[in-house]
């Protein structure tokens, strides 16, 4: 039978999909005249949640996106992660090192830029000493690039001031896992969601925001009817599509509803004794030893129907809730930026897992408390590489003067030589850099002049005349772009080879497919060249590419509870991501921490179950968190809540998705969601102009008007560049994750006049 | 053009239904239902209107969401030989 090349490519259309659900592709399997020359394995670039991707090369060119039926998503892809080809040729990119001059960036070449960004380094730091650089990385970032930068900068240039935009979104979700498991990173994986029979999902449109993981929840409950789903939002997301139960509650007052929740599973004894007797300790907000009957008594302030009357959750559905999480044979939580986006993002954290831990809803298959993570490496690169200021490789501590010691080993470093001050965290960075404290700072991978909080402050710190910023960036139209004073190009996604890690602690590699445009260059390549044109010792960078770092970081966690030595990088270029820790190269990786038999840091022989090691006592931490409200609540003057977040299709600061015409045409520019009631209240109609004012600043969008937003709550994307909603947002931050509160503050709404 | 594999995920008691709506689209050709859950559709639009047809798709009573599989635009490459 003879076919079209357009007939055999809906042929290979229909058999990857038939394929990423397991049917038989035989029909559609033959090779064919209009099949790439080659297939290159990688990692989506976008959220989280790591799709596996295959990359279809032809004559040197990406011409087709597919899932791999390999990796965790069986070869689904969101329609963003298989648009991407219209991203890596669009017209935007920089191909070559631009520096400003005359407040122009002109082109220039790699020896001219890159020893002008090492001159005013040195210069700075002569001057004025390490504390005045800075490096500002991103979740985005290779884990090599993230590794890489932060030894630079802490054992090169003696500098700590080493942060990045995880800051901005899952260091509660780090502070919640650290302090009551005693270490990062969730115990469970994405194989659980197949075997929950509850799923509480609260803080997160799963359904746009990972809506790989909304597929697998939704095929869960369509093979188990039974699987109960609570979703917990003040808004009516697509997520709510499948919840039995759709918790809306006043926005910042969830605190108070966990701790219900844990009220009810007490008094109707649904509570695990045996569970938390043996494997939790109790302590106060101060971190003091208490007990079970001091518990109790803390609870007393978050009987349901106090919680009703600080949530607006009737306290039947508190019970009710509270009895379906208890009751179910394996219960997974859920959570991403409604909760971490928060002054009390960590507390959040603790007491969802306090709920697990209460009800030995923990360490089974469908019973575990996860986070879902808001990009590709915020979790492999930032969180795990150390990649924050108060932090070095594999969860160890810069305040530590072990761990220091430790790396100073590793890398070769005389004992006591690392800077043994943690350096700014993000805000305070920014705040250092417009109060004239850093000089200098280096910016790779991410878009602070949009994605900050109360982003006019960093614009204006980032404007300063006596900084000096330089930037590597693949598109010309990042809004950072405007304040660097040189740009770097650097190779793009496949482009290079490196390693992602999502949220379930896979580690997978994105291949090399293709040739990088122009001039551009693997960032790796690019970090190595400038430290050492920035008088670091040669022999704390000896690279030639990414592998090499890799087997260095891999050294570097093996002594830890990281340990992911068996993860190298001849197994990664052969299977679809890995788990760890996975201590040797036989070993197939882990999907249950802190269980015996599941765990290889368990030893076989440990004489109980569960042993949460990362804690001294061997025990997790049941802390006792009261409700406390937000930074900036609303007032009579501003008198509604102003939250942000995404829309299916465009990602972060759509410096990626926005170079998509599909998605571009679909998602045009930011809009704001206001509740019917309160729209007619203000005399408001979908597509009228809407003035949202809060103390920061003003700005006017396009309203649509619904059910989505419960009264009081306005919605508004934070992906435009043209409408940035960061400058209404406020930067009050955790005290103990120091992320920023993006999810709440106050507005005054009102009808604005048509342009 | 650009054509592309997706996936349209119904609840079980939906999927006649939408499959019979999905049939009504121009720019699709359906694949049958698969297990339970998904009905197999290949959409073949003009450059810019992808998102538009899986918007649509969204939309019909009966469909929780739409995945994509497979993607290919490379008709809309310059220089990638055929």
């Amino acid at each position: 039978m003879e076919i079209t090349r357009r007939e055999f490519l809906k042929m290979s259309a229909a058999g990857a999909a038939l394929m990423a659900i397991g049917c038989p592709v035989a029909a559609w399997a033959a090779k064919g005249e209009g099949e790439p020359d080659r297939w290159v394995k990688g990692v989506c670039r976008y959220c989280g949640t790591g799709c596996g991707v295959m990359v279809g090369v032809k004559g040197g060119k990406v011409v087709t996106v597919k899932g791999d039926p390999k990796n965790h998503n069986a070869g689904f892809l969101c329609l963003k992660g298989a648009l991407m080809t219209s991203v890596i040729y669009a017209k935007e990119r920089i191909t070559q090192p631009l520096i400003r001059k005359n407040g122009k960036l002109t082109p220039a070449s790699w020896d001219e830029a890159l020893n002008l960004v090492a001159s005013k380094f040195k210069e700075a730091i002569a001057q004025h000493g390490p504390k005045s650089v800075a490096y500002y990385g991103s979740g985005q970032a290779l884990t090599e690039e993230t590794y890489l930068a932060s030894k630079i900068f802490k054992a090169g240039l003696k500098c700590n001031n080493v942060d990045g935009n995880p800051r901005l979104c899952m260091a509660s979700a780090v502070g919640g896992y650290v302090t009551t498991f005693g270490k990062d990173e969730p115990m469970g994986s994405y194989d659980d969601i197949d075997n929950a029979s509850c799923f509480f999902i609260i803080g997160s449109n799963t359904s746009e925001c990972h809506p790989i993981l909304f597929r697998r929840i939704a095929a869960r409950k369509e093979a188990n009817p039974a699987t109960k789903i609570i979703v917990v939002d003040p808004r009516v997301t697509n997520t709510t599509r499948i919840a039995d139960i759709h918790i809306s509650f006043i926005p910042g007052t969830d605190l108070a509803l966990l701790n219900s929740m844990a009220y009810v599973i007490i008094k109707e004894e649904m509570d695990n004794p045996r569970f938390h007797g043996a494997y939790c300790a109790f302590m106060d907000k101060e971190g003091k030893p208490q007990t079970f009957e001091d518990y109790k008594k803390f609870l007393e302030d978050y009987a349901p129907e106090k919680a009703e009357k600080i949530t607006g959750i009737p306290a039947k559905t508190i019970k009710e809730v509270a009895k379906i999480f208890a009751q179910s044979s394996a219960t997974m939580s859920m959570w991403c930026m409604g909760i971490n986006q928060r002054i009390q993002g960590v507390w959040a954290n603790n007491l969802i897992h306090n709920l697990h831990l209460l009800t030995g809803q923990i360490g089974r298959p469908g019973a575990t408390t996860f986070s879902l993570t808001g990009q590709p490496n915020a979790c492999g690169g930032v969180r795990d590489a150390g990649g924050l200021s108060h932090m070095l490789p594999a969860g160890r501590l810069i305040a530590n003067k072990e761990h220091r010691n430790q790396m100073e080993k590793l890398w070769g470093l005389p004992e006591d030589s690392l800077n043994p001050e943690p350096g700014l965290p993000t805000i305070a960075l920014f705040e250092a850099l417009k109060e004239g404290k850093i000089k200098a700072m280096l910016i790779l991978c991410t878009n602070p002049a949009q994605s900050l909080p109360d982003v006019n402050r960093y614009r204006e710190a980032m404007a300063r005349k006596d900084k000096f910023i330089c930037l590597i960036e693949v598109f010309q139209d990042a809004e950072t772009v405007q304040f660097a004073d040189v740009v770097l190009a650097p190779a793009f996604w496949c482009e290079r080879d490196g390693v992602y890690g999502c949220s379930e602690r896979r580690y997978a590699l994105i291949e090399k497919a293709i040739e990088p445009p122009g001039q551009c260059r693997p960032s790796v390549n690019i970090l190595v060249d400038l430290a050492k044109r920035m008088g670091v010792d040669p022999k704390l960078v000896p690279y030639n590419n990414a592998a090499d770092i890799w087997d260095e970081w891999r050294a570097v966690a093996k002594p830890t509870v990281y340990n992911f030595w068996g993860i190298t990088r001849e197994r990664l270029r052969k299977e679809s991501g890995l788990k760890w820790p996975c201590p040797s190269e036989d070993h197939p990786g882990t999907n249950i921490r802190y269980v015996r038999g599941e765990d290889p840091l368990v030893p076989p022989d440990h004489p109980t179950k569960y042993f949460f090691y990362g804690r001294p006592d061997g025990k997790a931490v049941i802390w006792f968190r009261p409700y406390v409200g937000c930074a900036e609540g609303p007032d009579s003057e501003y008198s509604f809540v102003l939250t942000t977040g995404r829309v299916l299709d465009q990602w972060h600061t759509s410096t990626m998705t926005g170079k998509v015409p599909e998605i571009q045409r679909s998602y045009p520019k930011a809009f704001v969601e206001i509740n019917d009631k309160d729209a007619k209240k203000l005399g408001i109609q979908t597509g009228d102009h809407v003035q949202l004012e809060t103390r920061r600043d003003k700005m006017v969008f396009e309203a649509r008007v619904g059910e989505v937003c419960r009264p009081g709550l306005v919605f508004v994307p934070w992906f435009d560049p043209k409408l940035l909603i960061n400058k209404l947002t406020i930067n009050a931050v955790d005290p103990i994750s120091k992320q920023p509160e993006f999810k709440i503050c106050a507005v005054k709404v009102s009808k604005a006049a048509k342009a | 053009m650009a054509i592309a594999g997706l996936l349209v995920q119904a609840g079980k008691e939906d999927l006649p239904g939408v499959e019979a709506r999905l049939k009504e689209l121009p720019e699709l050709s359906t694949y049958g239902i698969h297990k339970e859950q998904y009905i197999v559709v290949v959409a073949e639009a003009p450059s810019g209107q992808l998102e538009q047809v899986v918007e649509r798709i969204n939309r019909l009573p009966g469909v929780l969401t739409t995945y994509t599989a497979y993607l290919t635009v490379e008709d809309e490459l310059p220089g990638v030989p055929d």
